[in-house]
């Protein structure tokens, strides 16, 4: 019985036992002086740890003011996507500078190509122009505008490709 | 739980950030409490404090009942502890211990008291951290058994057998105290 009721002492003063465990100790405390001492020393060691960690807050502690700063600072991009936006920059810009520097053959050659298409183009407008010679003149004045047309854009198109390539 | 908390609480769901100051304000000698009652360090107990604080800022949205912020907190607060004195495990520091206390109880001209406190503190310390938090959440932040089973994720039965060794513990250390002393 003694056993079985010290068990329960430190719940006691806790008050954290049912009306029946209680009123057992109250009973059994009455006939047993260890367990009546025990009870004793467990509500002065309840009070004694209480007041033992009564420490004041550090006067100077900042602590509203600290917690404040810490939660700006991590939830402004500045810091908390620093790094991670430095780091996708510097992927991405390599990423084009290889894309750039792979395709660079790539477009040279299209330029060429497109400037061959345009000469090819241009003389096929003048053997058209020479076979147009023959029509009458309501055609042919179309045609030389189409004609013109056409020149012009071939030209400013190879202006264009040029002023690229030497660019 | 009052009003005014529920109010802060929502509005600092919300990201009000002033609202989270006064709750900061309310619950700092709480939280800095506990942490000094787990480490024993001034410094460190400070860093953990804030620590929880910002914790706490960047999960409100993970607390379902405003009620339970007590509760809520303490649990982040009891798992920053434990981290911290994990860590401190595997590097341990000396602490120069004697002279604070010599130093609070000139302070406090409360020589006696001062002698209890050390006494305690030191019988604190050689508990495991287990067993410490327990006396910390039933004699200095006066949760109930339940409560302190549902922070710490423990059946109460545990709680109550924890509270038991511990407090067991504590006195007989604080007779050994005596005796050498
Ligand atoms: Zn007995």
């Amino acid at each position: 019985m003694h056993d079985e009721i010290k068990e329960l002492l430190s719940a006691y003063v806790d008050d954290e036992l049912s009306r029946d465990e209680r009123l057992k100790i109250e009973v059994h405390c009455r006939i047993c002086d260890e367990c009546r001492d025990e009870v004793q020393e467990l509500i002065e060691l309840k009070e004694q740890l209480y007041t033992a960690y009564e420490v004041p807050v550090p006067e100077e502690w900042q602590i509203e003011q600290a917690v404040l700063e810490q939660i700006q600072g991590e939830s402004s991009p500045g810091r908390l996507l620093c790094w991670k936006w430095i780091a996708a920059a510097g992927l991405s810009a390599l990423l084009i500078i290889n894309i750039l520097w792979t395709l660079t053959p790539v477009l040279l050659k299209s330029i060429q190509v497109g400037m061959t298409l345009t000469s090819i183009s241009y003389s096929l407008v003048h053997s058209v122009f020479a076979v147009a010679g023959g029509l009458p003149n309501l055609l042919e004045v179309i045609l030389v505008l189409t004609l013109i047309i056409l020149a012009a854009s071939g030209w400013s198109v190879r202006r264009l490709l040029s002023t690229k390539t030497s660019g | 739980m009052d009003h005014e908390l529920q109010h802060l609480i929502t509005d600092a769901k919300k990201g009000d950030q002033d609202s989270f100051t006064k709750i900061v304000q309310k619950y700092k000698r709480k939280v800095y409490r506990h942490a000094f009652a787990m480490v024993h360090d001034q410094m460190e107990a400070e860093d953990i404090t804030q620590e929880a604080f910002v914790k706490a800022y960047f999960s409100l949205d993970q607390l379902k009942q405003e009620y339970a912020f007590a509760s809520w907190l303490t649990r982040i607060v009891t798992n920053l502890c434990y981290d911290r004195i994990k860590r401190a495990e595997k590097t341990p520091v000396l602490h120069a211990d004697p002279a604070k206390t010599e130093e609070l109880a000139s302070n406090r001209s409360e020589v006696e008291n001062a002698h209890l406190r050390m006494n305690l503190q030191y019988a604190m310390k050689k508990l495991s951290p287990e067993h410490r938090t327990v006396v910390v959440l039933r004699d200095i932040q006066g949760f109930s058994y339940q409560e302190i089973a549902e922070i710490l994720e423990i059946p109460e039965g545990t709680v109550k057998s924890r509270i038991n060794v511990a407090r067991t513990e504590l006195r007989r250390e604080l007779t050994r105290g005596d005796r050498d002393a």
